[in-house]
């Protein structure tokens, strides 16, 4: 790590699936684990990093979280929640699961994180059929299997969802 | 960070497939169980209907390990129906009632409550105790014994114990789990009513034993129970003593069945006490002064503390539940109201401040009706490959 700290100017090259080109300064990439673990390994910083899985949309939105945590590591954790809660606040659904894929992809954990929770809370006291609608989810249930899950329900009190 | 000019004709195919809106197909399954088990138990419950495959991730051990994770302890109470209305289908049939806690609690997630009816051989029952989210229920008097979890409508019953209620009184019934053997175990403690000076002890292993077995009991030390049958670390344990000097915590490892016991400090006011489990932590309680006294190093002597002084006896007999990320204690406070009647009180106490905060009143039970455990949904039932 002590070459990031002395090289902190130091900057490189992401490459995203739609072939957009991001020049990223070494601290914000390193919010990235998997970068971070690319960057360990030698591989040169001179090189562009391509991120066959992540489109232009996404890896600015990804970039733009990493910047915000990056440069303020030091300062308070309540600027940063409300950040995150700024950050996410009317994206869409695609975009989200975008950013989740990205994030998962880019080993980002507080990114994962805070998606993950946001599309909970976006499915949370919905309607069964809803949630279906909402992800495109296929009801994949046999008649009897449907019946299974009504029996493991039955002991909940009608008006249940 | 500077975005760069977009370099010339990117490769056609693969800019639409990135571009083109992601779904949860392609979330990989792991992910998917991430964001389900961030949800509340009655949003869980309504995924389980989505699709075949979301009731699979749900059902799996995975997700119970991240649900777990995110430590959702929660308040089982058993309340009996009444059985003078039996024309009212929701008050006659006894029902479960879960309360989900919450890390830091929040005022407005208590006002939902999950509610499951049950069995009609389920009425006139007791909650005694609960093991990974299996309750266990039984009836003191007629010795029905069951094991269930309502959160899957699973349910077993024992075989009737071998003594009845004209020979015996039982004075507690344990549930316990050891990970080595994956066996779930009841023990029951009682004495026989025509020698009230002799401890009894049967045994039941669930998915094993045909019938409950007799545990001989050593005599030594020649203890009387003065408290429930709490489960830690593989055993049983329970208060006993035999003078004002002599005071001992005994225990029964379910794994070798073999009877054991260590020295409780003298200075530690066993009168009118309940023992219980917080956080892994053995604790004595003493209802009327409210200080909680916690043996920090299990089977260690010297490692008993006194580490909460808590003043609320107004709100009743206190039962620590769970230390919170900001070191606050979660309890709950237990008053008797009426006759036979307990009004139950969830409450925060900051050992700091010592600011004790009323959350919530959780109704009136009945005596011994309401346990705290973490509901699973993935059910050792499963595994047991019982008939339910």
């Amino acid at each position: 790590m002590a070459s990031s700290i002395e090289n902190n100017n130091e900057k490189l090259t992401l490459k995203s699936s739609d072939g957009e080109e991001f020049l990223v300064e070494k601290h914000v990439a390193l919010q990235s684990t998997l970068l971070q673990n690319m960057l360990d390994s030698d591989c040169s910083s001179a090189d562009v990093i391509p991120l066959p899985k992540i489109d232009a949309r996404t890896l600015a939105l990804v970039l733009g979280y990493c910047k915000k945590h990056a440069d303020a590591s030091s300062s308070k954790q309540g600027e940063l929640n409300s950040f995150d809660s700024e950050f996410l606040k009317d994206m869409d659904m695609g975009a989200l699961f975008n950013l989740v894929l990205a994030a998962n992809f880019m080993e980002i954990k507080g990114l994962l994180d805070i998606a993950a929770q946001k599309i909970a809370d976006t499915i949370k006291d919905k309607p069964h059929q809803e949630v279906r609608e909402i992800f495109h989810v296929e009801n994949d249930y046999t008649p009897e299997e449907e019946a299974a899950v009504r029996e493991e329900n039955r002991w909940a009190f009608e008006g249940f969802p | 960070m500077r975005r760069l000019k977009r370099k010339a004709a990117p490769n056609t195919t693969a800019s639409n497939a990135a571009v083109s809106a992601a779904t949860i197909s392609d979330v990989p399954n792991p992910i998917v169980c991430d964001i389900l088990s961030r949800l509340p138990l009655n949003s869980i419950f309504t995924c389980k209907r989505v699709s075949k495959a979301w009731r699979d991730l749900i059902l799996d051990p995975h997700f119970e390990r991240l649900h777990l994770s995110r430590s959702p302890l929660s308040l089982f109470f058993f309340r009996n129906g009444d059985i003078y209305n039996i024309y009212n289908s929701n008050s006659a049939s006894s029902h479960f009632e879960i309360f989900q806690l919450h890390d830091p609690p929040v005022l407005e997630h208590y006002n939902a409550s999950l509610k499951f009816k049950t069995e009609v051989y389920f009425s006139g029952m007791h909650i005694e105790a609960s093991c990974n989210g299996l309750i266990l229920l039984s009836n003191w008097s007629d010795g029905r014994v069951i094991v269930c979890n309502p959160l899957r409508a699973h349910h077993f019953i024992l075989p009737k114990p071998p003594k009845t209620v004209k020979d015996i009184r039982t004075l507690g019934i344990g549930f316990g789990h050891s990970p080595a053997t994956d066996q779930y175990k009841v023990l029951r403690c009682y004495y026989l009513r025509h020698n009230p000076s002799i401890l009894g002890f049967d045994i039941y292993t669930i998915g094993i034993d045909d019938k409950w077995r007799s545990i001989g009991y050593p005599g030594q030390p020649r203890v009387v129970l003065k408290s429930q049958l709490v489960f830690l670390n593989g055993a049983f344990h329970w208060i006993g003593f035999e003078n004002q000097n002599s005071q001992f915590i005994c225990y029964f490892d379910i794994e070798k069945e073999r009877f054991g016991s260590f020295p409780l400090p003298s200075h530690i006011e066993i009168t009118f006490q309940y023992l219980g489990v917080v956080d892994n932590w053995l604790y004595i309680c003493l209802l009327d002064v409210q200080k909680v006294w916690v043996m920090k190093d299990y089977g260690d002597f010297s490692s008993w503390t006194l580490e909460w002084v808590i003043e609320g006896a107004r709100l009743g007999s206190a039962r620590p539940l769970k230390m919170l990320k900001d070191g606050t204690l979660l309890m709950m406070f237990n008053k008797s109201s009426e006759k036979d009647s307990i009004k139950i009180t969830l409450a925060s106490y900051n050992p700091q401040t010592r600011v004790l905060k009323k959350i919530k009143h959780c109704g009136n039970s009945l005596w011994g009706a309401s346990v705290a455990d973490v509901p699973r949904f993935f059910s050792p039932m499963d595994a047991l490959k019982l008939q339910c």
